[in-house]
């Protein structure tokens, strides 16, 4: 991938993006009515399907059960024709395994589990088209389709990729810029408490730069937070006729007090 | 979708279908609505996701360079993989749709094997040496009943959709043939897809028999027909499914309306074939 | 079982040479010359049948049967009890395996199961289960498994008598005896019970359009079809004729099937 250049001279990136800017989000809520909950985002040309099913009881043996919190089980799966070269997506493959485990880990984090003790909660993750932080696309997903299905959060856990080009920290990759060889890192953020839920490096680095790709890309989980917001009191306002997001005036001190007990 | 009904429920629905009247008031050789979209994975050289009523599929064709089979070497190959999606429910995770995906992907293999359906000369490159593999992958995100119909609707679409890239075959240095991909994107041969069969599935309920079941349909299914119908009336593929067994004057009965209802569905895929290639992509945001 | 897909040494771009032989064989040969087939039989004339019940004596019941040279081993276990709570059912549950021996066709098979044998346990259920009393053996599965030693045509009909023989065997309950046949349409002939060198495949280049199989089992006494299967192009027309002359010809063989059974059930009475 060296004949590309990545970042050409006044600091635009291939697809024309500026190094901190992200790629295009539409999302949309209640994608299947079937499922208890569902998403669907694109982020730029990266395209995800999530499903949520649950709280249900525990599938498989009472053993996995857990009697103070709720566990969480993801399948994560690639359509064949996802990306430019054709490839059959083993369910069972290594790969996928692992990113089932890194879902599970990052949702863990954000779900308010011991509200739901000795119970389930499915999430399935489809990649319908891929073109560079898959696993990003997969987390946010998955979070808006908890939220669809009305499961309690602690916060919207967001995940933002960035990597180095030329001394230079630039956020939410694509296939392009991901495949060029330097370091992705991937971060999943819990944007209220500024806690980080998840945290994936791949590739060599130097030390030097850690800290610089880390801010960049824990403010972009910030600016995709702040999206993911928005949509979703979007979704809100046209979807719920019993909600209101105005928020009721505070009542005044007077009325607040108790009254007096004679 | 597993859809458990109570006896009363299976009762009350297959003296409906006896007198006619189904549970969502259509008649018995009515499909649900279908919605079509071409083009909808850009990352393939022909997609389509086909809706029919509740059930969802996407249906995604690539094409690929590789060796032909010895016994044909002037022909392209096509090779059929489904995919039925855990987003669907619980019931598919894991290997939990592998019997199914087995199922669909045998039958549309059995239903395209007749060369009528698809010139498959088209595909064949360099004879003995290169030609086109066609792999044609389908998603099942939903299964709201008949899935099979749906399955094969999008097959057909998504084939008329492809692009296949034109090639140049030159000759090398050595006196060998060697395959060269055009750069112009806007170079590409289409399939003619005319000739390609839609599936009909035909349940029998009681005494009477329906087109299109919806999931509560099929589980009170005793036998079941499916049929993979040409345009022309011709039948590429059928099979009996399900446990039950049938009389033959009414499996020849329900031939005869599959073949029917296969040729109008035909029809009218054709002609909205043209209309959705030039339609506005919304895919999954709609 | 292991699925170990390195057991046998063979290597993967390996090419069955039969393929590559130019078809100077029986393949050119038109399936019909005077009347006559290939094999100097009649349109509407079964190859010879051989039929044995209880060849296993492990297994609950058992059947081989030869029908010309394709020859099917059947044996079936149970009723056994389901083990797991999930899986209860007020209903019997038959399970099928069907299974083509790795040196059955002229192109190996693989031991493990392809796609097309998994397909064909579920039809052979399919064709089964309309004839078992399942309601006789309630929270209870029959497991039925197939095997193919020599396919020369017809082999899935082959594997459906075989199965039934082998539940009469092994004394399950029946509503009536399936009994399966195939008739193959070359355009202009339809030929019943059609060898392997007759059997319709889209590999073969010089056919004319109209071309394929029937593959019909019928319950010859409640006169009911239990399967149906068919490939290639063909119109409504000839799909009728053929089912008709796969109904006739398994009629026939049911005859066939009642002295077989007879003579084993004298002998156990002796």
């Amino acid at each position: 991938m060296a004949a590309w250049e990545l970042l050409k001279d006044q600091n635009f990136r291939l697809d024309g993006r500026k190094p901190t800017e992200l790629r295009r989000i539409e999302t949309r809520l209640g994608v299947f009515p079937n499922a208890d909950g569902s998403a669907y985002l694109e982020q730029g040309n990266t395209k995800v399907l999530a499903t949520v099913y649950g709280p249900h009881e525990v599938k498989g043996g009472r053993g996995r059960s857990n009697p103070d919190k709720a566990v969480i089980n993801c399948q994560f799966s690639k359509s064949a024709f996802s990306s430019s070269e054709r490839k059959t997506h083993m369910k069972f493959g290594r790969n996928s395994s692992e990113t089932n485990q890194h879902l599970v880990q990052a949702l863990n984090a954000a779900v308010m589990s011991h509200l739901y003790a000795r119970c389930q909660i499915d999430v399935y993750v489809e990649i319908v088209q891929s073109d560079g932080s898959d696993f990003c696309a997969c987390l946010n997903a998955s979070t808006l389709a908890l939220i669809d299905a009305g499961i309690a959060l602690k916060d919207i856990v967001t995940c933002c990729s960035a990597t180095i080009v030329d001394e230079k920290s630039v956020v939410d990759v694509n296939y392009v810029e991901e495949s060029s060889g330097s370091a992705v890192l991937i971060v999943g953020l819990l944007p209220k408490d500024e806690q980080i839920a998840y945290m994936q490096m791949k590739g060599r680095l130097h030390a030097d730069h850690l800290e610089k790709l880390l801010d960049c890309a824990v403010e972009g989980c910030r600016n995709i937070n702040n999206i993911l917001k928005e949509r979703i009191g979007e979704h809100l306002k046209t979807h719920s006729s019993h909600f209101t997001l105005t928020r009721p005036a505070t009542p005044g001190r007077a009325e607040r007090s108790r009254p007096a007990i004679a | 979708m597993d859809v458990i009904l109570s006896k009363s429920e299976k009762i009350f629905l297959t003296h409906g279908i006896e007198e006619g009247i189904r549970e969502d008031g259509r008649a018995p050789d009515d499909y649900r609505t279908i919605d079509l979209e071409l083009s909808v994975v850009p990352n393939a050289n022909g997609s389509s996701r086909i809706k029919l009523g509740n059930s969802d599929v996407l249906a995604g064709v690539k094409c690929e360079i590789g060796e032909p089979d010895p016994g044909r070497p002037n022909e392209g190959k096509i090779i059929f993989n489904v995919d039925c999606s855990a987003n669907a429910g619980t019931e598919w995770e894991g290997r939990g749709g592998d019997d199914l995906e087995i199922e669909i992907s045998e039958f549309l293999s059995k239903a395209y094997s007749n060369k009528s359906c698809l010139d498959l000369q088209i595909l064949g490159l360099i004879p003995g040496e290169q030609c086109w593999h066609l792999y044609i992958d389908v998603l099942i995100l939903r299964n709201g009943g008949n899935i099979l119909d749906a399955v094969s609707l999008a097959v057909k679409s998504a084939l008329y959709d492809t692009e296949i890239p034109k090639v140049l075959i030159k000759m090398s240095e050595k006196g060998q043939s060697e395959v060269e991909l055009t750069d112009n994107p806007s170079d590409y041969i289409i399939m003619s897809t005319e000739n390609c069969p839609i599936f009909v599935s035909i349940c029998k309920l009681g005494k009477g028999h329906v087109v299109d079941a919806t999931a509560k349909e099929s589980a009170c299914t005793m036998a079941k027909i499916v049929s993979a119908v040409r345009k022309d009336g011709m039948i590429t593929a059928s099979q009996k499914k399900c446990s039950g067994s049938l009389q033959e004057s009414s499996v020849l009965e329900m031939y005869e309306h599959c073949r029917k209802v296969g040729m109008e569905l035909n029809k009218t895929l054709i002609s909205k074939l043209s209309e959705a290639k030039n339609a506005p992509i919304v895919g999954f945001l709609a | 079982m292991p699925t170990d897909t390195k057991r046998l040494p063979v290597p993967e771009t390996s090419i069955c040479p039969s393929t590559l032989i130019e078809d100077i064989s029986a393949k050119k040969l038109p399936l019909i010359s005077n009347n006559k087939r290939r094999d100097d039989r009649l349109c509407t004339q079964l190859r010879h049948v051989y039929a044995k019940l209880k060849v296993i004596s492990q297994a609950q019941g058992s059947a081989y049967i030869e029908i010309g040279n394709t020859k099917v081993i059947c044996s079936v276990y149970g009723p056994r009890e389901v083990k797991k709570r999930d899986e209860f059912s007020m209903d019997g549950q038959l399970c099928c395996d069907f299974k083509f021996a790795t040196f059955s066709c002229p192109q190996r098979r693989s031991h493990l199961s392809d796609n097309e044998e998994k397909e064909l346990s579920q039809q052979l259920l399919n064709a089964l289960s309309p004839a078992v009393c399942l309601n006789k053996f309630p929270k209870a599965r029959v497991e039925i498994f197939a095997l193919v030693l020599e396919n020369d045509g017809s082999a899935f009909s082959a594997a459906i008598n075989c199965a039934s023989l082998a539940l009469v065997d092994a004394s399950i309950e029946l509503y009536d005896i399936p009994v399966a046949a195939c008739v193959r349409y070359d355009g202009v002939n339809l030929i019943v019970d059609p060898q392997l060198n007759e059997e319709y495949s889209h590999q073969e280049s010089n056919l004319s359009e109209e071309n394929g199989q029937v593959l019909v089992a019928y319950l010859p006494v409640l006169k009911q079809i239990s399967a149906l299967n068919h490939v290639g192009c063909l119109s409504s027309k000839v799909l009728n004729q053929s089912m008709k002359l796969c109904i006739e010809a398994t009629q026939k063989m049911h005859t066939i099937f009642q002295e077989c059974i007879k003579e084993k059930v004298k002998s156990i009475m002796d």
